[in-house]
């Protein structure tokens, strides 16, 4: 290969790097409008950290599946994780910066949370994040949402970096399919912050 | 720049956190890499005329490195959705860089710092042969 020929080659690579660049500026709009569009519908359900009720609460659900056995949810199914850096009833998170656009914490009051049958109310508390909202927790681990979850019932951050797992929870029924999910239907009034039982992360 | 281009063949594989929720990014970085291995193979071939050897062993990691900080200065938000941006710069500087897994980073901690030094390394180095060559031609023109 002689030297104009890779001239050549180089040349195409740096038009086709310039035009990629000019079109990512061109896009950027586009782009951000659609996926804004996504996170918006998403944020209704994950951002706030909570499902809208006609009270107002933060709903809590469960979801089973044989893999992953029965785990925490929201009251519409996403997906609630845990972030082993975390250190359970410490009343801190370790979830901040890059991390927490990431992994979004489940926001609510613990006096309107709504709870499944089968889940206690005293395993759950809040804990006071820097910015000053509250971040619900579920036996002192705090609770967050996965970004990479792009639909209810998806687990796409389990066992991510070895350190965020879905929230297991003690058997509460035998499910007649494989994958079901129970919906919030009771309201608890526990004002508890954390739990001092031992917890063990579902991997 | 062989190393850089292996560099960036290393996030465009492994780093899953760019794959999916800054696919542009991720599609920024195989072109980063081509224009790598054309650079490296130009410097490789050493060529007599300076213009090439300075695109490819000056201006090319100068460009690459400022892009870098580039994406630090915008806290990551170039052609991304808002919700991946950064909080703050710092926090990007903390990521990208530094390479923090408290940020959720999740290759070696090490990599974009190494492709920075190597970026550098290759600009001294392409820096000085020009240098010491037109050193030599000016002393044999004389």
């Amino acid at each position: 290969m002689n030297f104009k020929t890779l001239a050549a080659v180089f040349a195409v690579l740096a038009v086709v790097f310039i035009a990629t660049t000019g079109f990512l500026a061109a896009t950027a709009g586009s782009a951000s409008h659609t996926v804004t569009q996504t996170v918006t519908s998403t944020a209704t359900t994950t951002a706030n950290g909570s499902v809208s009720t006609s009270q107002g609460g933060t709903a809590i659900g469960i979801a089973y599946t044989k893999t992953l056995g029965f785990y925490l949810t929201n009251g519409t199914g996403w997906t609630l994780y845990l972030f082993t850096k975390d250190t359970p009833n410490s009343g801190l998170s370790t979830c901040y910066g890059q991390c927490e656009t990431f992994w979004s914490p489940l926001q609510g009051s613990i006096s309107s949370l709504f709870l499944p049958p089968g889940l206690n109310a005293s395993s759950f508390g809040t804990i006071t994040r820097t910015d000053g909202t509250k971040q619900i927790t579920y036996e002192g681990w705090p609770l967050y949402y996965y970004l990479g979850d792009k639909a209810a019932g998806q687990t796409n951050g389990q066992n991510k970096d070895n350190t965020w797992f879905v929230v297991n929870v003690p058997s509460i029924s035998v499910p007649s399919t494989t994958t079901s999910q129970t919906s919030s239907t009771s309201i608890a009034s526990s004002t508890s912050t954390t739990s001092s039982s031992g917890y063990s992360p579902g991997y | 720049m062989l190393g850089v281009f292996a560099i960036n063949v290393y996030i465009g594989v492994y780093d899953t956190n760019l794959s999916q929720f800054s696919p542009l990014h991720w599609d920024l970085n195989w072109v980063l890499a081509a224009v790598d291995l054309a650079a490296a193979v130009i410097l490789l071939a050493n060529p007599r005329g300076i213009i090439w050897k300075s695109l490819a062993g000056v201006v090319w990691p100068v460009v690459y490195v400022a892009n870098l900080f580039i994406d630090v200065e915008t806290r990551l938000c170039l052609g991304t959705p808002a919700s991946t941006c950064s909080p703050t710069v710092s926090d990007a500087y903390q990521y990208l860089i530094l390479g923090s897994t408290n940020q959720e980073w999740d290759l070696w901690p090490y990599t974009i710092r190494l492709a920075i030094g190597l970026a550098i390394v290759t600009l001294i180095l392409v820096a000085l042969s020009l240098y010491l060559a037109k050193k030599g031609s000016d002393r044999i023109s004389m």
